[in-house]
């Protein structure tokens, strides 16, 4: 249907729907405090926007990574200082019952069978349901006591390949498994070697219960290289809190740019805002005001 | 004596000629705001005066004149074709822009960022089961991203196909019309300034719907030609238009989504030369603008490209170094159709979340938690395989979204500018045949005192008539 409506009207009433348009997108940007709503708010920055939305995403979940993380290295290394106290008082027990003199070995034998024990469990430690000395099986626990095996322990063989990733994509490693820490073996991965915690235990144990001193004194040896390794894996558990930490301070400045990119790119700006809507008012009120000014007679007014 | 009577005759002959121009004048003053109504002109001329051998002259009507100006109303209905046009794909590419809305909480680029965060959390569990859970679900919401976003477009494509069906009915209204002023003018009834003015107003109303050509014929009949070409009416007949959906044999278009073609009485295919009105911006958005996004005869469609690389990309990271075929390590599948991917993708069933692993098995030794690694890193590419035309999967809708935005933005701005233009023109005609009230004011005011001066002119004529006969009986 051709409307009856003249052309100046015509025109008029499209310049007025024009700056109301204007008016509605401007209080739309206000009230919802986001400047692009729709991608022809600005076309040109949608994608940008869409992706700086996705790295807050990414960051945001690295964040909590980074935060699990740090609780189960915590974890691990308070497990891993009580294996450095068990061990010490291994070797407490060793010099005791090394000399000569010592006449209580099937006693202390008894306490050193517990400390082992105590050891294997530590293996079992967890965080948030993963076992945190499991390696890549972190769902089941690596290590029994067994007497018949070799260091007194049964173990499960098991890879210790996962990595955590940080904000730049670099990925590094914050978890030893239970053999690297205290089950080290020779290049054939059966025969303990000189370092492993488990082995040294059993073997003052089996030495005590033996009465045998010159066992307990080489038993006392292993027992020392085994805390030089363990203390080689604090300082490991020590540099791991470190890099999270890092991490973490990294993730938060990333998380923090990102955001604020975001925002510039995204969100109203009030002022701004606020005077393009004033000014739409004062417009459309100029554009009705003349348009109420224009002359509504003709001479047919005038005719008598 | 007879030279009296003759003038009064002349006198009354011109007080009916004064007539007819003052109801002319009415005539125009009361349909100065009838849509298709132009000034109308009583020509006046001259009777023959010679009072030797008994003519006695005056003034007589010979006929209205329309100011109708032919070049002026083809501007107008060119103006207005290109106003339908950019009206029309105002609507529908706002329909895509919807579609493609970047604020949607259960939209693409969100599903996307949720299953990227599923699979970094997964990463530091990789044998729980739960964050095996968690990426599966995540993945099932961003296949419901896919199917939700294309139903949109092709819900548009409906509505637009529906639109068209709309328009044919309308120009069909109109055209019947056109038909009954053509069998009038066939009868030898002339227009008069009332369906003169419906026609042109029913042209103007369908050059909104369809770019034609209109040609005049000697009896005053009009021939249409819908896109300058094929006959809409052509003396007392009628054409129809008409519109179909379907693909061409062998295409793999989704049924759903299939070209328009518009076809003419004789069922040739007419839908290149439909450019214009509303029809031409239909044409346009289900022909060219859709299938860019949903796929037709031509391609696959972004969309639908979008969606196959996701699938392909991650299901390949997860099904790495499993032996072949594939298929049951698949976390997603999809219909055989390249222009329905988005439509059809879904989570494979018959995963079992046993059978997520996220051991990359490509490093020597493998890395337990590599393709969760890999999986998340999509959110952040840097290797070729994890993008789509260099840029990221997220990057790459924003891309979509962007060229929607662009060309609802176009289309605003073409509709006030074509609003524009449209009154220009329509002013213009009426500058050239439109009523001026103050034009009519000033002619009326010119017969009314003709009229007066005739009357005197007339009583005068009586007195002396009236003398002459009384100078015979005295």
């Amino acid at each position: 249907m051709i409307s009856s409506i003249d052309a100046r009207s015509a025109r008029f009433l499209a310049d007025l729907q024009s700056i109301q348009a204007r008016q509605a997108r401007v209080q739309r940007q206000i009230s919802s405090g986001v400047r692009v709503n729709r991608p022809s708010d600005d076309p040109d920055q949608v994608s940008n926007i869409l992706q700086l939305r996705s790295e807050v995403e990414r960051a945001t979940a690295i964040g909590k990574n980074l935060d699990r993380a740090t609780a189960e290295v915590n974890t691990a290394d308070a497990a891993v200082t009580v294996m450095v106290q068990l061990v010490e008082r291994a070797k407490v027990l060793a010099a005791q019952t090394a000399t000569g003199t010592a006449t209580n070995r099937a006693a202390v034998a008894v306490e050193v069978r517990q400390l082992h024990e105590q050891l294997v469990n530590l293996t079992r430690t967890t965080s948030e349901g993963r076992y945190v000395f499991s390696g890549d099986e972190d769902t089941i626990p690596l290590y029994t006591p067994d007497a018949t095996q070799p260091a007194g322990v049964a173990r499960v063989e098991a890879q210790n390949t996962r990595m955590l990733e940080d904000v730049n994509g670099s990925r590094f490693s914050v978890a030893r498994s239970a053999g690297e820490i205290l089950d080290t073996r020779e290049a054939d991965g059966v025969t303990p070697s000189a370092t492993n915690s488990f082995n040294a235990l059993y073997q003052l144990a089996i030495a005590l219960e033996n009465d045998d001193q010159a066992g307990v004194g080489d038993a006392a040896t292993l027992i020392d290289q085994s805390l030089d390794h363990l203390g080689r894996q604090v300082t490991f558990y020590g540099h791991a809190q470190n890099h999270i930490r890092d991490a973490v301070n990294l993730n938060a400045t990333a998380l923090i740019a990102r955001k604020q990119e975001l925002g510039q790119a995204q969100d109203t700006d009030l002022p701004d805002a606020l005077v393009e809507l004033n000014l739409a008012g004062v417009h459309m009120q100029a554009a009705l005001g003349a348009q109420a000014q224009l002359p509504t007679t003709s001479l047919f007014d005038y005719l008598g | 004596m007879s030279n009296l009577l003759a003038s009064l005759r002349s006198s009354a002959t011109t007080l009916e000629a004064l007539q007819r121009s003052v109801g002319t004048v009415q005539n125009n003053v009361s349909n100065a705001s009838t849509p298709g109504y132009v000034r109308q002109r009583m020509s006046l001329a001259a009777i023959e005066f010679n009072p030797e051998n008994g003519l006695s002259g005056g003034v007589t009507t010979s006929g209205l004149t329309s100011a109708r100006d032919q070049f002026a109303e083809a501007a107008v209905r060119s103006q207005a074709s290109l106003l339908g046009s950019a009206e029309e794909s105002k609507t529908v590419l706002s329909w895509v822009e919807t579609a493609l809305n970047l604020n949607d909480a259960s939209g693409i680029p969100v599903a996307l960022d949720h299953f990227y965060s599923a699979a970094s959390s997964w990463s530091l569990a990789p044998s729980s089961t739960s964050e095996k859970e968690n990426v599966a679900a995540a993945a099932g919401d961003l296949a419901a991203s896919f199917n939700r976003t294309a139903e949109s477009l092709q819900r548009a494509g409906t509505e637009a196909q529906d639109q068209v069906r709309t328009t044919l009915t309308a120009i069909g209204n109109i055209v019947e019309r056109v038909r009954q002023f053509n069998v009038e003018r066939a009868e030898g009834r002339p227009a008069d300034a009332g369906t003169d003015a419906s026609l042109h107003a029913d042209l103007e109303e369908l050059s909104g719907l369809v770019n034609f050509q209109a040609l005049w014929q000697e009896n005053g009949s009009v021939t249409i030609l819908a896109g300058g070409r094929s006959a809409l009416v052509a003396g007392q007949h009628a054409y129809a238009l008409s519109a179909s959906f379907t693909s061409p044999e062998g295409s793999e278009a989704d049924p759903s989504l299939q070209p328009a073609v518009m076809r003419d009485a004789d069922g040739n295919d007419i839908t290149q030369w439909l450019t214009g009105g509303r029809t031409g911006a239909l044409l346009s958005f289900l022909n060219t603008t859709l299938p860019g996004y949903m796929g037709g005869p031509d391609g696959p469609g972004q969309l639908n490209v979008l969606a196959k690389q996701v699938a392909d990309r991650v299901n390949t990271i997860l099904a790495a170094g499993y032996p072949a075929p594939q298929e049951p390590y698949n976390l997603f599948i999809y219909g055989t159709s390249s222009a329905s991917i988005a439509l059809s993708i879904r989570t494979n069933p018959t995963l079992a979340t046993a059978l997520m692993n996220a051991t990359d098995l490509t490093p020597i030794p493998p890395v337990v938690n590599g393709k969760a690694l890999q999986l998340a890193a999509l959110a952040h590419p840097s290797a070729d395989e994890d993008k789509i035309d260099g840029v990221s999967f997220v990057s790459f809708f924003g891309r979509l979204a962007a060229k929607s935005g662009r060309d609802v933005s176009e289309a605003n701005t073409n509709t006030t500018s074509r609003q524009q233009l449209l009154a220009q023109a329509q002013s213009l005609r009426t500058e050239v045949s439109g009523v001026s009230l103050d034009e009519e004011a000033v002619r009326l005011v010119e017969f009314q005192r003709a009229y007066q001066a005739t009357a005197r002119m007339v009583a005068a004529l009586s007195d002396i008539t009236e003398i002459a006969v009384n100078l015979g009986r005295a």
